[in-house]
């Protein structure tokens, strides 16, 4: 039976005091004195009692709990003769409960000061490691957060107003270059955003939210406080790791801005509009005319493409299908064809002679020497070489129509300004040949009211040397030096003389080529007896072509923009030389431009939607490209109003204004494969969320500055 | 109100507040606000109301409700913090030093609250069933009684039956039992091993024994099992009042780190 230890009784029983500091240091004995120890930790101990004096005599006055009053008695003195021997008092269980926690307290406050005073003190307060994308930034704190510069200690100590998370966002824009609106929805200017909305509003209206969605819709999204912008860490929620994917957002964290909401891309999204066609093609290219005709005709059929691949290949991101080159697609067929009616036979006139009424343009409207066999028209390249100059520009609106071969004699402006025209033909030739090509750039830059770059320049010169010029006029205008030198010193314009066509050499042994097949893979040639500068495209990608078209297409800039405009309408003709217009159509927006190339991807450009065509290219039935892409067939009945070459008519320069070869992407056909359960169909799968033009910029970088540094070590 | 009908309440408005605070946490989340400030805010609060109650025990003349309801509030506000704490970090591990360090304060924190809560709603109805109740600080001087009276019985026994059977059996068994605690796992975890092994040699020892041993070996024995009790206070006693001494302390390193947190999230946001 277990023995039973206390006994209760208000003498029987000791008063403890566990929320004292000290107790008794032989309580552990089970000695301990009544006294106890002082709030300092002293022993109070001394007797086990006070005597009392009644009369003469001391009387022992020890408490019933201890015994009562003792046999021995009080000693003569007054005091007790039972003196209690001290102890050494020990803390409470609730003194060492506190003295653990200044301890922690202490200890955390010193690691606390020391980490905080350490030169890398700012690893240890870092919420994580970067990621992989940032992970040059290393421990730079100050590179992403205002005010964090130095040790962690001075943080504390610095500006006392925090910086708020847009001012933080500019640090980020330092190196991610997103345009001023930046940090607006979408990167997006308000005013455009709002027109979107709108427009996504009245199409598709507000949608069917998920519940997810619709719980979430008490709470303002972040685009509708804080005046509309975003900062950057809203979305992007670094420090979490090297592999941290910084885009990660849920599909309801994506509509929570829209005002359209749907549960999924199979469950309310929008039907696509337009996608992926938002213009015609650069190249025109009539698949349905090419893959139900043409491909099938004997003569083509073996030269014809087995499939899309044959001509599309994903550029080097994966995402665009963009066009092989000319060489491994459209050649096989089109080059001959550009070769047979690019001017092998004739060539581009550049400069000719034309015939001049030597009966009426004499005397004072003398104009020199002028070979009598002339007959060519003025070139469309002279007049715009002229115009630059207001006199002879003047000069040829004045016998713009008229026959120079046939002037009236009493029509003295027309006389005058025909005078004008032929010394401002054979100034331009003499110019040509003593000061060279870049009297012929001078010249360019001068009429097209711009100056033209290295490549453009090439192009247009397209190597001219000075003894093709010679050799083509000298034999025209024998004292062309002369006589150029006088008329400009309007001392003596020299009389009117016809110049005699040289006699043609008479054949030889050895059969000579004629100068245009001469140059049958391009360059300058003068035909003989012809008094013409021609010049031969080489075939298809011809620069001189190309750069003077693309110099003129565009006429307003230039001096005399109806020149210019009829340059590129001369080189622009449907039948003209090369054939450029028949497969490169002409943009008159958001600029004039002949497009050379088919649709390439820019990569400063982020628009809406991605794509990534190689995902998806070992995912395509036996239709191939046609699984997804399917063919807007011609209407029988529509008598070609409605069809993809009615897009490329003369005159039609608005790229957003047509009819393409395939149908729009049907949402379905994603939907497939992309819902819960099968593929991801996330927002952020095909969607940007930046849109617009951001350039690249070299983080922390500036290439003078470096460069000025270390010239100035050596 | 029965102490079921309050624990009813408080449960409710617990389980509500939560899917509250889930409810708020999600809404911020998906329209992109700030969701880990707010929490964060919270749960400083809270916090502080959860050390209001340490402070509470030390000014117990104020008429502030009585300890006992603010043990409750403390606990359900305890549990409540441990959600917000969730919310906060994302139920997930911080991947910073300093942010796991607070972290790990506030799982130490928080893990030895509800250890302390198991223990005080498992340990008072042990210590009431299972012996005398003593009070923790008198442990020590009862057990010393209990050895001197031990050791008195033991010369009895020499004298009395000229035999050192009993004396030498308390020299190699019965004097460590009685000098210090045994078992303190044993006991916490209410398992009799120590008890029942020394008493299986006593009631071995007994064969040897004459009539007057056996009656000074069954007084023996009676203090065999007060001591037991003894130490089966001393380890629950000291379980309920040893948590403490991680629970408080840590309670004042996390709030010290929680404030630099704070003003690092206020600094850097």
């Amino acid at each position: 039976m277990m023995r039973w230890l206390q006994e209760f009784g208000f003498q029987k029983s000791s008063y403890e005091r566990p929320n004292q500091k000290w107790v008794c240091g032989r309580a552990r004995d089970g000695q301990c004195c009544l006294t106890g120890p002082d709030a300092s930790g002293n022993c109070g101990a001394t007797a086990e009692c006070r005597p009392l004096r009644k009369g003469d005599r001391w009387h022992c006055s020890r408490s019933n709990a201890m015994g009562g009053a003792c046999s021995e008695g009080p000693l003569p003195d007054g005091s007790c003769c039972r003196t209690i021997p001290r102890c050494t008092p020990n803390r409470s269980l609730r003194s060492w409960r506190g003295i653990t926690v200044l301890l922690v307290v202490g200890a955390t406050l010193g690691l606390l000061l020391v980490s905080m005073s350490l030169r890398r003190g700012a690893n240890a307060f870092s919420p994580g490691e970067l990621s992989f994308s940032h992970r040059s930034v290393g421990n730079k704190c100050s590179e992403c957060h205002y005010g964090l510069e130095g040790r962690p200690a001075v943080w504390f100590t610095t500006s006392v107003k925090s910086p708020s998370a847009h001012d933080n966002s500019q640090l980020c824009l330092k190196c991610h270059n997103l345009s001023g609106t930046a940090m607006y929805p979408h990167s997006l200017a308000p005013e455009r955003l709002q027109s979107l909305t709108q427009a996504s509003m009245k199409k598709n209206g507000r949608g069917n939210p998920s519940a997810g969605i619709a719980l979430a819709s008490f709470v303002p999204s972040v685009a509708h406080v804080g005046g509309g912008e975003i900062a950057c860490a809203t979305c992007h929620k670094e420090h979490n790791g090297k592999a941290a994917d910084l885009k990660k957002l849920t599909n309801n964290q994506c509509q929570g801005c829209h005002a359209t909401q749907f549960a999924s891309l199979s469950a309310g999204h929008p039907q696509f509009a337009g996608y992926p066609f938002e213009r015609r093609t650069r190249i025109i290219f009539d698949h349905e005319t090419h893959l139900l005709g043409h491909f099938n005709e004997a003569t083509v059929s073996k030269m014809a493409p087995h499939s899309c691949m044959d001509c599309h290949e994903p550029d080097l991101r994966g995402g665009t299908m963009v066009l092989k080159s000319f060489a491994s697609t459209c050649a096989a067929c089109h080059d001959d064809q550009i070769k047979a009616k690019s001017a092998v036979k004739a060539g581009v006139p550049f400069i000719a002679i034309p015939r001049m009424d030597d009966r009426v343009l004499k005397g004072k409207y003398s104009i020199g020497e002028w070979p009598e066999d002339a007959d060519q028209p003025i070139t469309p390249f002279v007049k715009f070489l002229l115009s630059g100059d207001a006199e002879l520009r003047n000069a040829l609106n004045k016998i713009k129509g008229l026959d120079l071969s046939s002037l009236p004699s009493n029509d003295v402006e027309k006389l005058q300004a025909a005078q004008q025209v032929a010394w401002g033909i054979k100034s331009l030739i003499f110019d040509l040949s003593t000061l060279g090509q870049d009297e012929l750039v001078r010249r360019i830059n001068h009429s097209s009211g711009r100056t033209l770059s290295d490549y453009e320049k090439e192009g247009a010169v397209a190597f001219l040397n000075a003894e093709v010029i010679r050799g083509a006029f000298q034999s025209a205008f024998p004292n062309l030096q002369k006589e150029v030198v006088d008329y400009r010193k309007k001392t003596n314009a020299a009389p009117t003389q016809l110049v005699s066509s040289p006699e043609a050499p008479k054949a030889g042994p050895v059969k000579t080529a004629r100068p245009e097949d001469w140059v049958s893979q391009g360059g300058w040639y003068s035909p003989d007896a012809s008094f013409t500068l021609n010049y031969h495209p080489r075939g298809h990608s011809d620069r001189f072509l190309s750069a003077w078209m693309n110099l003129t297409v565009d006429g307003s800039k230039a001096i005399d923009s109806l020149s210019s405009e009829a340059l590129f309408k001369e080189l622009s003709a449907s039948k003209g030389v090369g054939l450029c217009v028949k497969c490169h159509s002409i943009d008159d927006s958001p600029a004039k431009l002949v497009n050379w190339m088919g649709s390439r991807p820019d990569p400063v450009v982020h628009g809406f939607e991605r794509f990534s065509h190689s995902a998806h290219l070992s995912l395509m039935d036996s239709r191939g490209c046609l699984t997804c892409h399917s063919m807007s067939l011609k209407d029988p009945r529509s008598k070609g109003t409605d069809d993809y070459a009615s897009t490329f008519e003369p005159g039609k320069q608005d790229p957003s204004m047509f009819h393409s070869n395939f149908k729009v992407i049907d949402k379905n056909v994603c939907a497939s494969c992309h819902q819960s359960g099968l593929v991801r169909d996330d927002c952020l799968l095909c969607h940007n969320y930046h849109i617009g033009k951001f350039k690249q910029i070299a983080p922390h970088a500036s290439i003078f500055g470096a460069l000025h540094a270390e010239v100035g070590k050596d | 109100m029965t102490l079921t009908g309050r624990r009813y309440y408080a449960w409710i408005t617990l389980a509500a507040t939560a899917l509250f605070a889930f409810w708020l946490d999600y809404a911020l989340r998906v329209q992109l606000r700030r969701a880990e400030l707010v929490t964060g805010i919270s749960l400083f609060a809270v916090v502080l109301l959860l050390m209001l109650f340490n402070a509470r025990k030390k000014l117990p003349f104020l008429p502030l409700l009585s300890a006992s309801t603010w043990m409750q509030i403390h606990i359900y506000v305890g549990l409540f913090s441990c959600i917000l704490f969730g919310l906060h970090t994302g139920w997930r591990t911080p991947h910073g030093m300093f942010e796991f360090t607070l972290a790990v304060l506030f799982w130490l924190v928080s893990g030895s609250g509800l250890v302390g809560l198991a223990i005080s709603r498992w340990m008072p109805t042990r210590l009431t069933v299972h012996g005398e109740n003593v009070m923790f600080e008198r442990i020590p001087a009862l057990e010393v009684g209990l050895r001197r009276e031990v050791e008195e019985l033991v010369l009895e026994s020499v004298t009395k039956s000229q035999s050192t059977t009993i004396a030498d059996f308390y020299e190699l068994k019965l004097r460590k039992y009685f000098m210090k605690s045994n078992g303190f796992w044993y006991h916490v975890a209410g398992h009799g091993k120590p008890l029942f092994k020394l008493q299986s040699e006593v009631r071995a020892l007994d064969r040897y024994l004459n009539a007057q041993e056996k009656e000074i070996m069954g007084s023996i024995n009676d203090r065999i099992l007060a001591k037991d009790n003894l130490d089966f206070q001393r380890a629950c006693q000291g379980l309920l009042k040893g948590w403490l001494f991680v629970h408080i302390p840590l309670t004042y390193s996390m709030i010290i780190v929680a404030t630099v947190h704070g003003f690092m999230a206020w600094k850097i946001s």
